[in-house]
């Protein structure tokens, strides 16, 4: 229990952000941790070593199910908030913008690679023990979901404007 | 480091600040809903095993009675159970789709409709790169022998719960991969790259497979003909997609040279198979059971195709079988041998054939696989397209 509870003191902030990376929403990230830290502590005797990928593992896996479930009855918007917001920024929080809301179109699965991968700097071979797959399979989501932010129209304009 | 993935880096580190300190996520919080997922799991494990009573209260009676065919219902229940194991990760999903091909450079297009968020695909090749194609999506990578697991498997990104997809896939020797598409194919291969790939291609005899699963593939399910050292059953208790029993390899070789006799002692039980794959190249197998000698039988004798060379046979004592093989050029067969209905003679002409041919430079490979399932349930014809199997699942 005592390490447990260190573990929580120790690992909640970092969870709690790439628990919201990966859903943009800070109370779904929330809720999202509680309830992976909660199954965590249900199996915590059985975890042996390093807590950490167990953990990741049931966010990323929670996570999924959670955005196949709300996916089926979403609207998609004619519109996403973010951009109304980005064209009074500056050019360069301009850039970053088009690039955050490019990452909001990966799929899922593309978003939680590229999370694991550049925020929690993870090597593919541990994301792929998160995710459950292949490391062939990281790398093709990975590819793919890089290939998707370079040729998105707002991030390649505003690339393009520069030089 | 590219710019982008510099960029990708800061943005997520400054967007992911802020949002507050969210309570050091309420340890009370997460203990209780701990408490709740475990609540929640009991009553979950009640319900089942109130399920399972009820069940057994309609059964018994019937099962007490004696009634014919309930015996073997209890079996069967048991072994599906044994052998599907329990859907969830790091399981095979149900397939979608499968296709079998025999040549290269040629494209194969596999149409159904995803039925979740996640649709994996599996690719086997005797030898060579894959290509598969969805929408902009397109994946290239090795699966044949060189990558000693045959498999090139990926998650089909742009597939939709019930949206109908068309999949196309193809593959190449490997000699007909450019240096630029492998360097592109960790994930920046584009749909023109899929076509120019296929347009260059020398159409040629391969074998190769696809298989389109709902969550996640296996390696291990893999046709045998294909992944010689065996495969075994999906999941869900799909069969490979040869329809070939599942089996294990019990010995493999590499060899590179032809013209030449190699002995192999193995043990196998019940039924067997040993599979001489020469493809790619103008070769005749020749495969004996026992020694090649006056004691030989020369149990086949068969041109070498995209499909490897079989000899199935049954080992009912068990203990050491011995089996010979070996690979000659097809134009070194003399012209009117008979090869095939005196097996006996065939053996002597067999072996004075190699005896005038020296040892030369050729890659070819075998492999003895134990046959995995009960003799009684796999059941075979002989049709025109070859041999075929059912089996009592």
């Amino acid at each position: 229990m005592t390490e447990f509870v260190e573990y929580v003191a120790q690992r909640n902030e970092r969870l709690r952000r790439t628990a919201y990376l990966l859903t943009r929403d800070w109370a779904v990230a929330e809720d999202l941790v509680q309830t992976a830290l909660a199954k965590a502590w249900l199996a915590w005797r059985r975890i042996d070593g390093d807590p950490d990928p167990y953990v990741y593992r049931i966010i990323a896996n929670t996570h999924a199910s959670w955005w196949r479930r709300r996916w089926r009855g979403e609207v998609p918007t004619a519109e996403l908030p973010e951009r109304a917001v980005a064209r009074d920024f500056t050019r360069d929080l301009g850039e970053r913008d088009a690039l955050w809301t490019a990452i909001g179109a990966l799929s899922n699965r593309q978003r939680a690679v590229v999370v694991l991968h550049y925020f929690e700097e993870m090597t593919l071979t541990q994301v792929a023990d998160v995710l459950g797959c292949s490391v062939g399979a990281v790398k093709s989501q990975l590819g793919r979901a890089l290939t998707r932010l370079r040729v998105d129209q707002g991030v390649q304009t505003m690339t393009g404007a520069e030089r | 480091m590219s710019h982008t993935e510099h960029d990708l880096r800061e943005l997520l580190a400054a967007r992911s600040e802020g949002g507050g300190r969210g309570g050091a996520a309420g340890l009370d919080g997460i203990l209780a809903r701990g408490r709740r997922i475990r609540r929640g799991r009991r009553w979950a494990a009640a319900g089942t095993l109130a399920a399972a009573l009820a069940v057994l209260a309609v059964l018994t009676p019937s099962l007490l009675a004696g009634l014919p065919g309930g015996k073997g219902r209890q079996a069967n229940i048991a072994a599906s159970v044994g052998e599907k194991g329990s859907p969830g990760e790091n399981k095979e999903g149900v397939r979608l789709a499968g296709a079998r091909s025999e040549s290269t450079g040629k494209v194969e297009r596999l149409s159904f409709t995803p039925r979740s968020g996640r649709t994996f695909y599996r690719v086997n090749c005797a030898a060579g790169w894959a290509f598969v194609r969805l929408g902009d999506q397109v994946d290239g990578g090795q699966c044949g022998a060189d990558d000693t697991q045959w498999t090139m498997s990926g998650s089909l990104g742009e597939a939709r719960e019930g949206v109908p997809v068309t999949v196309e896939a193809f593959t190449v020797p490997a000699s007909q991969v450019s240096q630029d598409i492998r360097d592109r194919s960790d994930g920046a291969l584009s749909s023109g790259d899929f076509d120019r790939v296929l347009a260059d291609a020398t159409p040629g005899a391969g074998l190769w497979e696809i298989a389109v699963h709902d969550g996640y593939v296996l390696t291990s399910s893999c046709s045998p003909d294909i992944c010689l050292d065996g495969t075994t059953f999906a999941a869900r208790g799909e069969r490979n997609l040869a329809g070939v029993p599942n089996g294990h390899q019990v010995e493999g070789h590499r060899y590179t040279e032809i013209n030449k006799r190699f002995a192999l002692k193995v043990e196998v039980k019940d039924g067997a198979r040993v599979y001489v794959r020469c493809a790619g190249e103008d070769l005749h197998a020749f495969i004996w059971a026992g020694k090649a000698d006056r004691s030989g039988v020369l149990a086949k004798s068969l041109p070498c195709g995209a499909k490897p060379a079989l000899w199935e046979f049954s080992s009912s004592g068990g203990g050491p079988t011995e089996i010979t093989v070996a690979v000659v050029r097809r134009d070194r067969l003399p012209g009117g041998t008979d090869f095939t209905s005196d097996l006996q003679a065939a053996s002597k002409n067999a072996n004075r054939l190699l005896g005038t041919l020296r040892p030369e430079a050729g890659n070819w490979e075998v492999s003895v696989q134990q046959r995995d399932e009960p003799e009684a349930k796999v059941h075979v014809s002989e049709g025109p397209d070859g041999r075929r199997y059912t089996f009592d699942d």
